[in-house]
């Protein structure tokens, strides 16, 4: 999507190498199109923000300023968030997500994300948009064999909330999606065949070299 | 692999006479190995091609057992139902594997069908 | 111990029997006879099943069975296919006309490709690229179905290991 003005990153609590690292992601990613700016104060359309204690100066935060919190991995987190250590691509993900989301303060899930909201695949995706990321095949596995709430994907997948939500944006911009606002009915699997199933399935993975 | 009329004609005459001489005969289906029939006498509604195709998987399934269990190669395959009998059997039309189905009644009598399927064998493996 | 059954179908000459050899632990079974269709350019033909396994650490196995391409032989896609927990349908692209093809498994096995785990390898999509993989996407929802569909070379166990490790997620999709 083009925007007419670059999108603004600010970051606070982070040392001097890592606020260089984030500065050269944001000027190499092809990905992110040049889209995004490191700036060191004023009003910005996101906050890196590690440790905070409500005290966001130099920085003013805008209605619409999105915080991205960032997180030991292991670490309970929930909306924006940043894993360390740092790994480019999910920091791109998220700057992506932003960028692409609706104006709301809160984080997407917080917000726009009720419980009971499932989203199913209408139409297998073309080749095209799976080869853009090396796990959205599997996503779009999950989404296309019943309707899935956010939640059931993430836990499926073992891919951050983030990325899923992207994902779920992207598939929702070509159409693909059909998104259903009812309770779920929920089928459950004994938990004694569940564990089978899933230990041999593990087991067939390491076999076959898969793990 | 086409085989030639006169030899078609009397795989079918040998079809015909078997549907008309056995007691308790219901069909009598030759086939290639790959399941398209060539010649056949049935009764009630029953399928030649349909046959054909379930003669040679079965046929086909009791080659691997006899490979398997190492008992050299498999000649017929018998299946006692209920109500009759069905028997394949391997046949030869001009040097070429073929497979003789028969789909039989309870009135029919296991040891003469497996006698005349024999003498088919024989007799259109000198054509 | 725990077996479970992976069934692979689809048109003759697509890689069905290739498949099985490609991951099957010891050398599959097949009952492979003279083909007199001169529809198929093959000089054998698969009459009744391949037969191939593996086994894990624990003694569970996986049992790999391929039906006969032919649709006269449905009969043993019902036997086959039979609490199978995945089937894999092969399509060969170069054919005249794959989508035809699809369409035949896809009535073949219409009981069963609306639970049971279900990808599609379309064969040959390098040098026939048409119909493409969005055609087939298209095809699928004739039937309101959403399948992986991708490509594969099937003589490429890893292209054959992709196949089964989408259909496990489609199983553990299932699992709730």
């Amino acid at each position: 999507m083009a925007k007419a003005t670059k999108l603004s990153l600010g970051c606070l609590g982070l040392i001097k190498p890592e606020v260089d690292l984030i500065r050269t992601i944001l000027r190499m990613s092809s990905r992110l199109d040049d889209n995004w700016a490191l700036v060191e104060s004023g009003e910005c359309d996101a906050i890196l923000i590690y440790n905070p204690d409500k005290n966001y100066e130099p920085f003013q935060l805008k209605p619409t300023t999105k915080l991205i919190h960032i997180k030991r991995r292991g670490e309970s987190a929930s909306g924006y968030v940043f894993f360390k250590p740092f790994r480019a691509d999910e920091l791109i993900d998220t700057l992506i997500a932003i960028a692409s989301s609706s104006d709301e303060i809160a984080p997407p899930v917080a917000q726009s994300e009720e419980p009971q909201v499932t989203y199913k695949l209408k139409k297998w995706p073309s080749a095209d948009l799976l080869q853009q990321d090396k796990h959205y095949m599997l996503l779009a596995v999950h989404l296309s064999r019943s309707a899935k709430t956010l939640q059931d994907l993430i836990k499926l997948s073992g891919r951050p909330e983030i990325y899923c939500d992207h994902f779920l944006n992207f598939l929702k911009s070509k159409d693909l999606l059909e998104i259903n606002f009812n309770r779920i009915d929920v089928q459950t699997t004994s938990n004694v065949a569940k564990e089978q199933k899933q230990n041999f399935f593990s087991m067939l993975r390491k076999r076959l070299g898969l793990l | 692999m086409t085989i030639p009329d006169y030899v078609k004609n009397a795989a079918q005459q040998e079809c015909d006479n078997f549907l008309a001489e056995q007691t308790g005969a219901l069909a009598a289906v030759i086939s290639s190995a790959d399941g398209f029939d060539v010649a056949s006498a049935v009764t009630r509604s029953l399928d030649p091609a349909r046959i054909a195709a379930m003669a040679s998987s079965i046929a086909a399934i009791g080659s691997v057992v006899s490979q398997e269990t190492q008992l050299g190669i498999s000649k017929s395959v018998t299946v006692n139902t209920e109500d009759g009998v069905v028997y394949i059997a391997y046949i030869e039309l001009q040097g070429v594997t073929y497979i003789l189905n028969i789909i039989a009644n309870s009135s029919a009598i296991l040891a003469q069908i497996i006698y005349n399927c024999s003498e088919i064998r024989k007799r259109l493996k000198v054509l | 111990m725990i077996e479970y059954k992976l069934v692979f179908t689809g048109t003759t000459g697509a890689g069905k029997t290739t498949a099985i050899s490609a991951i099957s632990e010891t050398a599959p079974i097949s009952t492979d006879v003279a083909n007199s269709d001169t529809g198929f350019q093959k000089s054998h033909t698969t009459v009744g099943l391949d037969f191939g396994q593996i086994t894990l650490a624990n003694g569970d196995r996986l049992r790999l069975f391929g039906t006969p391409g032919q649709s006269r032989f449905d009969f043993m896609w019902k036997i086959l296919v039979k609490d199978a927990f995945g089937l894999i349908i092969l399509i060969d692209n170069s054919r005249p006309d794959p989508l035809a093809d699809l369409d035949l498994y896809l009535k073949g096995f219409s009981e069963e490709i609306y639970t049971t785990p279900c990808v599609i390898g379309i064969g040959r999509s390098e040098s026939h690229p048409t119909p493409s993989l969005d055609d087939f996407s298209d095809k699928l929802c004739e039937y309101q179905l959403t399948l992986p569909i991708l490509p594969v070379d099937v003589r490429l166990a890893d292209d054959v290991i992709m196949l089964i490790d989408v259909l496990m997620a489609q199983a553990e999709s299932d699992l709730k």
